[in-house]
């Protein structure tokens, strides 16, 4: 079994400026800052983009593949919040290459990673999502541990058969792993890998699996999804990229589409929160497909 | 052929941590294909020594006799790392990726094994050497592959040497590539330089020097390098005589020499130190490494000869020490008082608690070894005038709070500690230990992230110390101005601080600390916050006699 795999991404950052907040009107509070913090700002505040991270990695007969959304909201602090996802992203990769992991428990495999960031001699400080996903090409089986409100999905068929579910605490304040800075040690969320959500299955040849941040879940919906993969015809290196980069523009401009009812705002509005409109982020996408050659 | 290191088989010290997953600063980065060249920058998947340049030898006083003997070879090693190949080769040539501060290969030597019942045993062959460590190397990663002797025997373990006492912060290395023969070329090769000493027989009377004063010719021998000294014992019965002299032998060091020495050396020497023997001090660093000599040798060795006097022994990384030696040791030396064990992997933690049948001990160094709650208290309580301890690193010790109570209580002329990486030190150990040794001088807490300064620990330390002259919080990340000011306020005799990784020191603080400490000599501000390269190049004007570090990643 072998697989076949390729990665878009889109950063948001740049081009949140140009967007009017008129729409985002009468949005009190924005969660997704680390516990306690309140601050009325609208949820376009460029302040709210993390920044994404991802890495891919092989060892022996096992192709890991991890993401990692930065909570945005410690630019509040000074802190630059790409530099936590990176750097637990590389942790876990350099983990994965050196063998120090056991393929079937991904979670332990995060939880080393994370540790490592505080080996680090620069002071990290910062939060992230993470999904980490493992291919055992020899057992033919995945195994996933989902950290947040990243995540993955299996597609078979057309089909999507297996999902990760976001955890949350409340409204776009997903479960996240943290380094906080020594001051603010008392004040912030800080969720432990052991709490991810694991799930492992077995896979078939064909069988797509896609891991990303939620720039890409929040909108687009699971239907749109499947249709762009749908058009993915063979486990060509060029076939997959022109997805990604397929599913990746799509779902950018639908963030800027402010009239477009996306899964986020669905969300939102169960929450409580009047709003329209696609949700400006980072969006990282890995796309990989078990090929039988 | 051209290999990537696939394992690492010994080393004498690290920055990283012990534990096993974690890679951060380890030397298990070695291995494999480079992962940062040719980016120059402090990484965390480079391979790391523990110490630098002279900051960990400077503040140390040596109190013991050294051996003043010339040496055979110029020797500056410092530490090790053995790494070994898939496959054995003819070394052609071994290229190190250095990528930070290089130039601190100094020599490498090629464990040797040759096919059995044609010749020798296994050795070790030094296949390059430089004792002149290269200064003022240009700031940038480097590729370094000196060129090889060659040699008759395939290898796939090659040591390499390390100086780093000349480098500005610490040295880091990605990946050692091995390139080799599978076939011999018959080139000239040299002779090999195996020296062993041969207590064979002499045949011929003195000669003329059998017509100067017996003194005199002793302070002949006493200019020769070891080896030659030893050697001499073949020349006749009188350089026999002299050769095997007790009082020649004050201080041996076999440090310079651990790669030469094997049964037979130690046989020669255990035959001059049977009887009468007043040896004093004993280097013994690394000697055994590559498993060429046999333990039981080394338990031999302390068994028979008479060593009442010795009262310096330093046995740093060497394979040879077990539980066995290290009882026998306890048995027969009961006036040590330096005994240096660092980087000894073999004993066990039982084995470790026949230390405290040494009752004298004034200096001990477990840096790296298995030593438990147990072994250490028990030794505390039985040797009380303790002066110097390192446990750095020491994995096993689960309560680091209950042995610094035992030191507060027992051993109260400490002065100098080191506890690098003691995972589980808290304040409450800490204020014990600075409530009640009033003569505290030389502290290491580096990596030590329990340590919080909330809890006043620091400010506590600072009022109680007033000696204090060395002080390292290496990334603890909780230090503020508050610590930095009680330091200024409270010890004057500051030479080294180290505050790397903290955000929360201003550069108005550190400012009063240099002005407060005129002995100021070291200073590390990697990774502080506030400190730019522009607000360390002012102050490095400004106070021109500190060494002040800045380390970067980018």
């Amino acid at each position: 079994m072998f697989s076949v795999m390729t990665y878009g991404r889109y950063a948001a950052r740049a081009v949140a400026n140009s967007l009017s907040p008129e729409h985002f009107n009468g949005i009190p509070i924005v969660p997704n800052n680390p516990r306690g913090i309140q601050s009325t700002v609208s949820l376009l505040d460029k302040r709210l983009y993390g920044d994404d991270a991802c890495f891919v990695a092989y060892y022996n007969a096992a192709d890991v593949l991890g993401v990692a959304d930065g909570v945005g909201g410690w630019r509040a602090y000074g802190i630059d919040p790409s530099q936590f996802s990176k750097k637990l992203m590389a942790a876990c990769e350099m983990m994965v290459k050196t063998g120090r992991f056991v393929p079937n428990q991904p979670a332990e495999l995060l939880a080393s990673g994370y540790n490592e960031l505080l080996q680090d001699k620069v002071p990290l400080a910062g939060s992230s999502t993470a999904c980490i996903v493992v291919l055992d090409r020899s057992k033919q089986t995945l195994h996933t541990a989902n950290l947040g409100d990243s995540g993955f999905m299996v597609v078979r068929k057309g089909e999507v058969v297996h999902r990760s579910s976001e955890q949350q605490h409340f409204f776009n304040t997903p479960f996240q792993l943290s380094v906080p800075p020594a001051e603010h040690r008392a004040e912030v969320l800080n969720d432990a890998a052991e709490d991810a959500d694991t799930a492992s299955f077995d896979l078939e040849l064909g069988d797509i699996i896609l891991t990303a941040t939620d720039g890409l879940f929040d909108n687009m919906p699971d239907h749109a999804i499947l249709k762009e993969l749908s058009t993915l015809k063979d486990s060509q290196y060029e076939s997959i990229k022109r997805t990604v980069w397929n599913l990746a523009e799509q779902a950018r401009d639908l963030s800027y589409d402010p009239d477009y009812f996306s899964p986020f705002a669905k969300q939102a509005r169960k929450n409580g929160y009047n709003v329209t409109g696609g949700k400006p982020d980072d969006i990282t996408i890995l796309l990989s497909i078990v090929t039988g050659d | 052929i051209k290999q990537y290191a696939v394992g690492i088989i010994d080393y004498s010290s690290q920055y990283g941590g012990e534990n096993r997953r974690s890679f951060s600063y380890s030397v298990s980065n070695i291995m494999g294909e480079p992962q940062i060249f040719p980016k120059y920058g402090d990484f965390t998947q480079a391979a790391v020594m523990r110490t630098y340049g002279p900051w960990w030898e400077k503040c140390e006083s040596p109190k013991y006799k050294k051996d003043n003997r010339p040496r055979l070879f110029p020797f500056a090693s410092q530490d090790y790392i053995d790494v070994v190949f898939d496959q054995a080769v003819y070394p052609w040539s071994i290229a190190i990726y250095e990528t930070y501060n290089p130039g601190s290969l100094v020599r490498i030597l090629a464990l040797s094994i040759p096919l059995p019942l044609i010749d020798g045993f296994t050795h070790w062959e030094v296949l390059w050497d430089n004792p002149h460590p290269q200064h003022n190397l240009p700031t940038a990663a480097r590729m370094f592959a000196p060129i090889l002797r060659e040699i008759k025997h395939r290898s796939r373990i090659i040591r390499l040497e390390f100086c780093h006492s000349h480098l500005e912060y610490y040295a880091e290395l990605d990946a050692v590539e091995l390139t080799g023969l599978t076939i011999f070329c018959a080139f000239c090769a040299d002779s090999d330089p195996t020296d062993e000493d041969n207590p064979e027989h002499a045949p011929y009377p003195g000669g003329a020097f059998s017509q100067l004063p017996a003194e005199l010719l002793s302070k002949i021998f006493s200019y020769l390098s070891f080896p030659d000294f030893c050697r001499a014992a073949q020349v006749c019965t009188l350089f026999r005589s002299h050769s095997y002299d007790p009082a020649q032998f004050n201080c041996l060091n076999l440090h310079t020499y651990w790669h030469m020495v094997n049964e037979n050396t130690l046989a020669g020497i255990v035959d001059r130190c049977k009887h009468g023997c007043t040896i004093q001090t004993l280097n013994m660093r690394w000697v055994g490494g590559g498993d060429i000599m046999s333990s039981d040798q080394l338990h031999d060795f302390f068994r028979v000869c008479d060593l009442l006097t010795l009262t310096f022994l330093d046995v740093g990384s060497s394979p040879c020490i077990t539980d066995k030696v290290l009882k026998a040791m306890t048995d027969v030396l009961p006036h040590l008082n330096h005994l240096n064990i660092e980087s000894c992997d073999k004993p066990t933690s039982e084995g470790l608690r026949v230390l405290h049948k040494f009752s004298n001990l004034e200096t001990l160094n477990l840096y790296r070894t298995k030593v438990d709650d147990a072994g250490i208290i028990c030794v505390l309580r039985s040797n009380t005038q303790l002066e110097s301890l390192n446990l750095g690193s020491c994995q096993h010790i689960l309560d680091y709070d209950k042995v610094f109570m035992e030191m507060a209580a027992h051993c109260q002329q400490i002065r100098i500690i080191d506890v690098w990486r003691a995972r589980s030190l808290t304040s409450q150990g800490l204020n014990e230990l600075t409530t009640h040794c009033k003569h505290l001088e030389e502290l290491d807490f580096g990596w030590c992230g329990t340590l919080q300064s909330s809890t006043g620990c620091f400010t506590h330390l600072a009022k109680s110390c007033r000696n204090l002259h060395k002080l390292f919080l290496t990334a603890n990340r909780t230090v503020s101005d508050a610590e930095i000011r009680f330091l200024a306020e409270h010890c004057p005799k500051l030479r080294q601080l180290d505050i790397l990784g903290t955000r929360q020191v201003s550069v108005a603080a550190i400012e009063l600390l240099l002005l407060r400490c005129p002995d100021m000599q070291f200073l590390d501000l990697s990774f502080c916050f506030s400190f730019t390269v522009e607000v360390v190049n002012g102050l490095r004007t400004l106070y021109p006699h500190v060494s002040i570090k800045r380390s970067f990643q980018e």
